[in-house]
C-alpha cells in the first residue's frame, strides 16, 4: 500500500493531468447534448455584460449600414402587409379562420451581442433571456432567413446554436417540388450549407429556394433557408449532393427575432403520447 | 516562486485576457488564422512553477476562455495539455550553462531563436488539440491542420510583439 502511495506521489503531475483532462472530456461530452442548463456559457451574467459592452462600442462603426438594412426590411414588410390587406378585401367573408393557429407565433426582437462564424461549432449570444419569455429550444430568424436555435438562457441573455454548427440539422423543403430534406452545415464556408436526403428521381433546378418545413416546432413554415447553388449526383448514389447559399449573412447579422410558438406544448404532448404507445 | 512577483502575474493575466477577449475575439484572418494570444500567459510563467500548479492554472484559465467562446471543456483541455508538456520542454531546451536563478522567460533574456523554438511547438500543441477536439471528425482533418498551423504563427507573432513591447521593465529589476 505504501508503495502504491509512493508511486502515485511520484507521478502526481501525470495523474493530475489525467484527472483534469477527464474532467474536460466530461464537460465536452455533456455540452454536446441538445440542451444543457449550464451556467458555463456566454449567457451567464458576467460574460454577457462584458460582451454586450464591447458590442456597444463596435456597433457605432456599422450603425448606418444596419439602419439601412432595417429600413429595407421594414419597407418589404409594409408592402407584404398591404398586399395581404388588399387581398383580404376580396375574400369571401364566410371563410372560417382558426385564430389559435394564425396567432400561434410571436416574434421577440433581439440584438446579437456576440457571434462566431469561422469555427466548426458556432454560437451567438443575444441580449434577452427568460425575463422576456425566451426558452431553450426556440427558433431564431433574421431578416433574410433562419439563424439558429436557443440553447441556454439566463435572466437577461441567451446563447443560440447557430445554423453554422456541426450538429445542427434543419428540417427543410425545396419549395418548388415540396421535397422534404435536411439542411446541414459542413464546417467549411459560413455562406453555404449542404442539403441531405434529396432522392435522385427529382429534378433539381439551380436557384430554387429552400425553406423550413414547419414539421419541427422550432421554425414556422416557409421561412427561407437559402437557394440551391450546386447539385450533382454520382452514378450509384441514392441521394443528390447539393450545396445551397445560405440566405442569412452571418457576418453582418445584428438584429434577429426569437420565435415563440404558443402551441408547442399541445403539439409536444400529442407527439409524446404517440411515442409512448 | 518569488512572493513579490504574484502581482506581476495577476497583472499580466488581466492584460492577456483583456486583449484576447476585447480585441482578438473577433479578429480572424481569412477565416483560418485565429489568435489565441492568451496561451502566452501559461508559456511565460516563471520556470520555477511546478507542473501540478501549472496544470491547475491552465485548467482555470481555459475555463474563462470557454465561457466566452461557448466551447466548455475545449480550451481547458488544450491549456492543460500545454501546461503538462511545458516544463519538460523547458528542460529539453536548457541553454548552455543552464537557466539563471529567477531568470524570466522572455525574449530579452533568452533571445529570439530560443523563443521561437520554445513557443512554436507549445502553441502548436495547444492549437492542434483545440481545433481537433472542436472538429471532432476526421473528414475535416485538412482544414483542422490548416487552421491550427496558420493560427499558431499568428498567435506566436502576437505573443512576441507583446513581449517586445511590455516585458522590458521586468528584466531590468
Amino acid at each position: 500500500m505504501y508503495r502504491l502511495f509512493q508511486f502515485i506521489y511520484k507521478y502526481r503531475a501525470f495523474f493530475l493531468f489525467l484527472f483534469l483532462e477527464s474532467v474536460c472530456a466530461y464537460l465536452i461530452i455533456q455540452n454536446n447534448q441538445y440542451q444543457s442548463a449550464s451556467f458555463l456559457n456566454s449567457s451567464n451574467f458576467l460574460a454577457a455584460s462584458i460582451l454586450k459592452n464591447t458590442s456597444r462600442v463596435s456597433d457605432y462603426f456599422t450603425l448606418q449600414e444596419k439602419n439601412r438594412l432595417l429600413s429595407e426590411e421594414n419597407a418589404l414588410l409594409r408592402e407584404r402587409l398591404e398586399r395581404l390587406r388588399q387581398s383580404s378585401r376580396f375574400v369571401n367573408k364566410e371563410l372560417k379562420i382558426d385564430y389559435s393557429k394564425v396567432d400561434q407565433f410571436e416574434y421577440e426582437p433581439v440584438e446579437v451581442i456576440n457571434k462566431s462564424i469561422a469555427r466548426f461549432d458556432n454560437y451567438l449570444t443575444i441580449n434577452k433571456g427568460y425575463d422576456s419569455g425566451i426558452e431553450p429550444g426556440m427558433g431564431v430568424i433574421g431578416a433574410e432567413g433562419i439563424v439558429g436555435k436557443v440553447k441556454a438562457t439566463s435572466r437577461r441573455f441567451s446563447t443560440v446554436v447557430s445554423v453554422l454548427h456541426s450538429e445542427m440539422l434543419t428540417s427543410s423543403l425545396i419549395k418548388k417540388s415540396n421535397t422534404l430534406c435536411t439542411t446541414k452545415w459542413d464546417g467549411r464556408d459560413p455562406t453555404e450549407a449542404r442539403l441531405l436526403y434529396v432522392p435522385r428521381h427529382l429534378d433539381i433546378n439551380l436557384g430554387d429556394s429552400v425553406v423550413t418545413s414547419g414539421y419541427s416546432i422550432v421554425y414556422p413554415q416557409n421561412i427561407l433557408i437559402g437557394t440551391i447553388k450546386e447539385a450533382s449526383i454520382d452514378e450509384n448514389e441514392t441521394f443528390y449532393n447539393i450545396r445551397i447559399d445560405l440566405a442569412t449573412d452571418f457576418r453582418d447579422l445584428k438584429h434577429a427575432y426569437v420565435i415563440k410558438n404558443k402551441i408547442v406544448v399541445e403539439k409536444d404532448s400529442l407527439e409524446q403520447k404517440l411515442f409512448n404507445d | 516562486m518569488i512572493r513579490g512577483s504574484y502581482f506581476v502575474h495577476i497583472y499580466r493575466l488581466i492584460i492577456y485576457y483583456a486583449v484576447q477577449l476585447l480585441l482578438l475575439r473577433n479578429m480572424i484572418l481569412f477565416d483560418t488564422a485565429f489568435a489565441f494570444f492568451y496561451v502566452g500567459f501559461i508559456l511565460f510563467l516563471p520556470v520555477e512553477v511546478n507542473t501540478a500548479s501549472l496544470l491547475l492554472i491552465g485548467f482555470f484559465s481555459g475555463l474563462i476562455m470557454d465561457v466566452f467562446y461557448d466551447s466548455i471543456g475545449i480550451h481547458m483541455a488544450a491549456c492543460v495539455a500545454v501546461a503538462f508538456v511545458r516544463n519538460k520542454w523547458i528542460e529539453l531546451l536548457t541553454p548552455r550553462g543552464g537557466y539563471d536563478q529567477n531568470m524570466p522567460l522572455s525574449i530579452q533574456a533568452l533571445g529570439f531563436q530560443w523563443m521561437a523554438s520554445y513557443g512554436l511547438p507549445l502553441i502548436l500543441v495547444h492549437h492542434i488539440t483545440l481545433f481537433a477536439i472542436e472538429a471532432s471528425s476526421l473528414s475535416l482533418l485538412g482544414l483542422t491542420l490548416k487552421k491550427a498551423l496558420f493560427s499558431s504563427f499568428f498567435s506566436l507573432l502576437l505573443i512576441i510583439l507583446y513581449q517586445l513591447l511590455f516585458y522590458k521593465s521586468s528584466t531590468r529589476r
